[in-house]
């Protein structure tokens, strides 16, 4: 049976590990969803931010390059769309104002981030 | 046979002396009477009394009747050779001598002579117990005979006269005793007691009853030697005092006695030893002045002054007293040869203070006068000066004290001082000092509030405060603005925990920067425990605040990669996984995917901070792990061309596909294949960023028909690169093998 389970949403993906995040994308596309870039720099997610009007739902590398995802992540919290962090530092790395956020650590499965971003889509 | 009449004349001229004895009391007076009574009652012409003087062996005619002036009480007869007087007492029977002129048996005196003495006689007069007093005379001018009954009469008379001399003389003795003993008695202030022989207390005068405790009538009778010390007592005191005084008259009586009630006093007086006119012991008198206030004031004096003494001896201070006007040292303790290296004796001789002076340091002489000047005047001084002792030429601090003692008169006749080595002190004040000038930490002194009281030159130099400007709340400019609060709160709570402790940042005066300190201080406690002070120092962690956060950005950097390439180690193993045929082919694709992310490691972690792997470092690490066929390869490119660390591993597994492809299928194929690696930098734009341009050219490649596309490399080249380097990249299976190139931005720096 396939899983369709996040069918119709539009997911933004910021990663700069490509092949973390193709696998991300490929991932998301097979239970239904429409993958919002990936991108892969900070400059890149304001920007498809700012020029995408409908996103259901981000996950968001912590460090792309050298820079902090969290410019990003204030833009998407202002409008209210729920993100998953993925991060390679610790809890500690993370903004107060983040707090509320589910948060994977790498490394982490594909598997695992797509069930942590339906907890936050509210979806189980 | 005397006639009736005779008889009667001689019973008269007794009875008539009986009764003027009887009513005179003056010896001299008796025996003149009785001199004339006899002259009457004989009928001669002369009678004399003569009292023997053993002095010198004389005879004194002590009364008289009928002489010339100037006989009685002057003329003496000789006692010895050729006198009749001497024959009579000598035979203690009456002398006749008819006539001087017959008589050859004596010498007579002048006067006799003079007076036309014809016949005399001498009667012996014995006191009781037979002692000779004298001799009782008469003298005729005619030559006479003396019958039986006139020598009878004469013996007789004297025979009376002696009792009477006798009664008479102890009675003018006891007279003069008593005006004696009665102004004795009154003299209160004095021990007189009069024993007899055998020193027995016969009486207690004066006031030994106050002085010593017994009454009279205890006393008397006693033997005197009670009132000596049982000490005294048990060596023979008593006794040897009195054979001194029986010796010499007199003996010293000084020293303590002992009272009625055992206690002590001291008696300042003499034994006398008394003798009866003959010579013969009669007593003792003993008489003496109570001192014992005196002794015991002299003795308090004395031992104060030991005291005193003994604690000069033992100060570890110098004590000296100097003459007010001469300077001169009268006084000077044994402490003085311990510090000045110099015995007292060379010290106290010829002028000592000039010499005192020349010990001192030349330079701190003068402080030295103008301080024994105010002395001199009444002020108390304290002063510190140094002095070269002579013996090793070393040099000592001292601080003296010196005071001024008045004498009776109130102005300054001395000049007391106590003189303490501070040598070791200052020594270790100056250790002291020059660690705490010494250390690179900025330290200090405060009170309990925070109100600094000293700062060292260190701190001044940092933050260009002076000390002065620093004291009290002058210090706090110092730190910058945001920090203030802190650490005033921090001084608030210092007391209650005894730990002062804050980090805040200290303006430095040149860099004209603030820089981190850690600020701590410890109480200085009294004995009570309570804080008398705080030290501080303040020491510099801005160095090691920047090293600390740096490698916290170095240690989550690290974590960063590490979980980022176990990411990607995931990601290669899901897509190699699906590219695989069987096990043993995902096994040696997988495996060799690991070994080319290991190399890239092991190159990463070799770099310093700071540091960057070049372009050729990368190329060389990958080809090396080919093994062989390197006569194939050509390499061509300026060595140095530095990577960002980001771009490194994907950069480098997409050369690991290219060369793993070249190894399977292309160029490192095949026999007289060629792969031709070459690389440039250049700028697209005059000020854009510079670009590496990577080529990757085989050739002479018989490619087959069946050629795999290489899937996962051409991924990676493709995708990958431009992706996470913003790479440009062009892939091309061309007639005779692959050619690949790629470029992309290089870092600024």
């Amino acid at each position: 049976m396939t899983d369709l389970s996040l069918n119709g949403r539009r997911i933004l993906v910021v990663e700069d590990e490509y092949l973390v995040a193709d696998e991300l994308h490929m991932e998301l596309e097979r239970i239904g969803a429409t993958v919002i870039g990936p991108v892969a720099s900070l400059a890149d997610a304001i920007a498809i931010i700012a020029a995408t009007p409908h996103i259901d739902g981000a996950v968001l590398d912590g460090n792309l390059k050298g820079e902090m995802v969290f410019p990003a992540a204030d833009q998407l919290l202002d409008r209210g769309i729920p993100i998953v962090f993925v991060s390679g530092y610790d809890a500690l790395a993370i903004p107060e104002r983040f707090r509320q956020a589910p948060r994977c650590d790498k490394p982490v499965g594909v598997r695992r981030i797509i069930e942590t971003l339906k907890r936050a889509l509210e979806l189980v | 046979m005397a006639s009736l009449s005779e008889s009667t004349k001689y019973q008269r001229v007794l009875s008539d002396f009986g009764d003027f004895v009887l009513d005179h009391e003056d010896l001299d007076e008796i025996l003149n009477e009785a001199c004339r009574l006899v002259a009457l009652g004989l009928e001669v012409d002369f009678a004399k009394v003569i009292e023997i003087d053993r002095s010198d062996d004389t005879g004194l005619v002590r009364a008289g009747i009928g002489w010339h002036p100037g006989v009685v009480g002057h003329e003496r007869v000789s006692l010895s050779g050729q006198s009749s007087e001497a024959f009579a007492i000598e035979k203690a029977e009456p002398v006749i001598t008819r006539d001087i002129a017959s008589e050859d048996r004596f010498d007579f005196p002048p006067f006799l002579r003079d007076h036309n003495v014809v016949a005399l006689v001498n009667v012996p007069i014995f006191l009781p117990g037979r002692k000779p007093f004298g001799l009782l005379q008469v003298d005729s001018r005619r030559s006479r005979d003396f019958g039986e009954h006139e020598i009878e009469f004469l013996k007789t008379y004297a025979m009376i006269l002696g009792p009477a001399i006798d009664r008479l003389r102890t009675v003018a003795a006891l007279r003069i005793a008593d005006d004696r003993l009665q102004l004795i008695d009154n003299a209160r202030a004095y021990v007189m007691v009069v024993c007899d022989a055998d020193d027995r207390i016969t009486a207690w005068l004066g006031g030994s009853e106050e002085i010593l405790g017994w009454s009279r009538s205890e006393a008397v009778g006693q033997p005197a030697e009670i009132f000596f010390t049982d000490e005294d007592r048990a060596q023979g005191v008593p006794a040897m005092e009195l054979a001194r005084a029986r010796e010499t008259g007199t003996a010293a009586d000084v020293r303590w006695h002992q009272r009625r009630d055992g206690s002590r006093v001291f008696l300042d007086g003499q034994t006398i030893a008394i003798r009866h006119p003959d010579g013969d012991l009669r007593g003792y008198l003993k008489i003496g002045q109570d001192v014992t206030e005196r002794i015991r004031t002299e003795a308090a004096l004395r031992e104060s002054e030991e005291r005193l003494r003994q604690f000069g001896e033992a100060s570890q201070d110098i004590l000296w007293m100097r003459d007010a006007q001469s300077l001169q040292w009268q006084y000077l303790t044994p402490a003085f040869e311990a510090i000045y290296g110099m015995s007292r004796g060379d010290a106290l001789d010829g002028d000592n203070f000039g010499n005192w002076l020349d010990l001192i340091v030349a330079e701190d002489r003068p402080r030295v006068l103008e301080a024994i000047e105010r002395v001199r005047s009444g002020e108390h001084v304290t002063f510190d000066y140094r002095i070269r002792r002579p013996s090793d030429g070393s040099i000592r601090w001292l601080r003296n004290t010196d005071f001024p003692l008045a004498g009776c008169d109130g102005a300054v006749s001395l000049i007391g001082g106590v003189g303490h080595d501070l040598t070791e002190l200052r020594e270790a004040e100056l250790r002291l000092q020059v660690l705490m000038e010494g250390i690179p930490q900025l330290v200090w002194r405060a009170m309990g509030d925070g109100q600094l009281t000293w700062s060292s030159p260190q701190w001044s130099e940092y933050t260009g405060l002076s000390e002065e400007a620093s004291r009290a709340d002058g210090w706090l400019k110092a730190f910058h603005p945001e920090d203030r609060a802190a650490v005033r709160s921090e001084w608030a709570d210092a007391a209650e925990t005894g730990i002062f402790e804050v980090e805040a940042r200290i303006c430095s005066s040149a860099r004209r920067s603030y820089r981190w300190f850690q600020t701590r201080a410890s109480p200085v406690r009294n004995q009570a425990g309570s804080i008398i002070e705080w030290l501080g120092t303040s020491t510099d962690i801005h160095q090691i605040r920047d090293l600390q956060s740096r490698q916290q950005v170095l240690v989550a950097e690290l974590q960063h990669r590490t979980r980022n390439l176990m990411a990607v180690v995931l990601s290669t193993s899901e897509k190699t996984a699906r590219a695989s045929s069987d096990l043993a082919d995902f096994r040696d694709r997988f495996g060799d995917r690991l070994e080319a992310l290991a190399r890239v490691q092991a190159l990463l972690s070799r770099l310093g901070e700071q540091q960057r792997i070049t372009f050729d470092e990368l190329i060389d690490a990958e080809l090396a792990a080919l093994e062989g066929a390197s006569d194939q390869v050509s390499v061509d490119g300026p060595k140095g061309v530095r990577l960002r660390s980001s771009t490194i591993q994907t950069l480098a597994m997409a050369l690991h596909e290219l060369a793993t492809n070249a190894v399977k299928y292309g160029a490192l194929s095949q026999a007289g294949a060629t792969l031709a690696i070459s690389w440039t930098v250049a700028r697209a734009t005059a000020d854009g960023p510079h670009w590496l341009h990577i080529e990757w050219r085989e050739s002479g490649v018989a490619m087959p028909t069946g050629h795999p596309t290489p899937g996962h490399g051409r991924e990676l080249i493709e995708r990958a690169l431009p992706y996470q380097l913003d790479a440009r990249t062009r892939f091309v299976l061309g007639p005779d093998g692959v050619v690949c190139s790629i470029a992309f931005p290089l870092p600024s720096d």
